[in-house]
């Protein structure tokens, strides 16, 4: 299996930062506030190696943890997506199978496949995430609105991203 | 069992136990960030993420100069206004009840180098630390009004919980006639909190200044918190239900106040006696 580290990375760095510096200063209409980094994680290769997915989600969501005074929620939502992703990915695995170390993306699976695969992740993440941040029955309601109209939102950058950077197949192949 | 088969348990679940280990530390840090009074975690990374978005904060603080200066100039001008109705332009007598309340709380700027306002917690991160004299349990306020108290600090940062916060509770009072309430943000909009506590019968109306009350070590009596937005009272209900759109603008704060109270250990160890 071929990983390419620089390009690791470099997406790595530049989903931290958007999400740092740009995204957590968003609030739409009182409620969602988009959440693009687990595009990380779902774009890593199908058969990475469990143990590497989960440290690469950790120290991801600490790091953002460390910008946005979350303590660690972000890495705990990230950990339970990455922890999560190959039961997604079995259970909406196409009749042949994955190629060995193909990355799911807008490009190679088809729109409607890959957002099915982000909605179904981006729900456990923000799920979690919500969950830990009110940490109160009294606020479901509050924490299913949030979740939902985020989910929503980060799905559309996370779909813009796709587009505007991996949809050349050449690139998309790397 | 030998060690031999607890080894290849582990070895076989190992993704399991990662998970589980990693999950655990990460409520671990969740479980620090939470109890107020044990913010080690926080100063210990206050350095590191504060140099990271001073960074940031120099750049794009170039895109707001035009509206920083405003709001100066405004605070000027309302300042040169009550300077004159106290002074009347003459020279003021040495010992005032004013100016002694000014000596006891020194009045330190400072600037805003991130401020969160989406979250359920939300946190600013300032640009002077210890070694500017900050200490955890100062107030902060800016010049639209009161913004938050200082829970930790490193020597070149620190932390500030912001009024838009679960754990904060601020004493305010109606200005109008000095009846007491207190202020809480119930965690939906970052402009909107809840005033509670405050009795029926009250000449409140709609459009009401509300202030603190003074009575805390955080905030000397009267910074500005807020106006009454909107206002409702129960049939029978012994309190009113009280919306107040803040007057600090969280998501455009970009100076502030630190306030040091000369009598605050005192106040506060005549308070821990009762």
């Amino acid at each position: 299996m071929k990983i390419n580290v620089l390009r690791l990375f470099f997406q790595f760095l530049v989903l931290v930062l958007l999400q740092v510096l740009v995204l957590n200063k968003i609030l739409l209409f009182g409620y969602a506030t988009p959440m693009v980094y687990p595009l990380f994680i779902l774009s890593l290769p199908v058969n990475m190696p469990r143990w590497i997915e989960l440290l690469l989600a950790f120290f991801m969501g600490l790091l953002i943890d460390l910008f946005s005074n979350t303590g660690g929620m972000h890495a705990f939502s990230l950990v339970l997506l990455a922890f999560a992703r190959p039961v997604i990915l079995a259970l909406m695995s196409p009749k042949e199978g994955y190629d060995p170390g193909e990355i799911p993306s807008l490009y190679r699976q088809g729109p409607a496949w890959f957002s099915v695969y982000a909605v179904l992740a981006l729900f456990i993440h923000h799920l979690a995430f919500y969950v830990l941040e009110v940490f109160s029955i009294a606020y479901t309601s509050f924490i299913l609105g949030r979740t939902l109209a985020s989910i929503l939102f980060s799905l559309l950058l996370i779909l813009l991203i796709e587009v505007i950077f991996f949809i050349n197949p050449k690139r998309a192949g790397l | 069992m030998s060690v031999r088969s607890i080894i290849r348990f582990i070895v076989r679940y190992h993704v399991f136990f990662l998970f589980l280990i990693l999950e655990s530390l990460a409520l671990f840090f969740i479980y620090e960030q939470k109890t107020f009074h044990r913010q080690r975690m926080l100063a210990a990374t206050a350095d590191m993420s504060g140099r990271v978005q001073e960074i940031y904060s120099n750049v794009t603080s170039y895109l707001v100069l035009g509206a920083v200066n405003d709001s100066l100039m405004a605070e000027m001008a309302r300042l040169k206004m009550k300077a004159r109705q106290a002074g009347g332009g003459r020279p003021e007598p040495a010992v005032r009840s004013d100016t002694l309340d000014s000596l006891i709380y020194r009045f330190i700027p400072a600037r805003v180098i991130s401020s969160d306002y989406t979250s359920f917690n939300n946190y600013i991160l300032i640009d002077k630390g210890s070694l500017d004299a900050i200490h955890p349990g100062m107030g902060v306020t800016s010049n639209y009004g009161v913004v938050g108290i200082v829970v930790s600090s490193s020597p070149h940062f620190s932390r500030v919980m912001s009024l838009l916060h679960h754990d904060i509770q601020i004493s305010a009072r109606l200005a109008k006639n000095g009846q007491l309430a207190s202020l809480v943000w119930e965690g939906r909009h970052p402009q909107r909190a809840a005033l509670r506590y405050l009795t029926y019968p009250s000449p409140v109306a709609v459009g009401d200044t509300i202030v603190t009350a003074g009575s805390s070590t955080f905030f000397p009596g009267g910074e500005l918190l807020g106006t009454v937005e909107k206002m409702e009272l129960e049939p029978g209900a012994d309190f009113y239900n009280i919306t107040v759109k803040l007057s600090t603008p969280f998501d455009r704060l970009h100076y502030v106040y630190l306030i040091d109270y000369a009598l605050q250990k005192e106040q506060e160890s005549l308070e821990e006696e009762l």
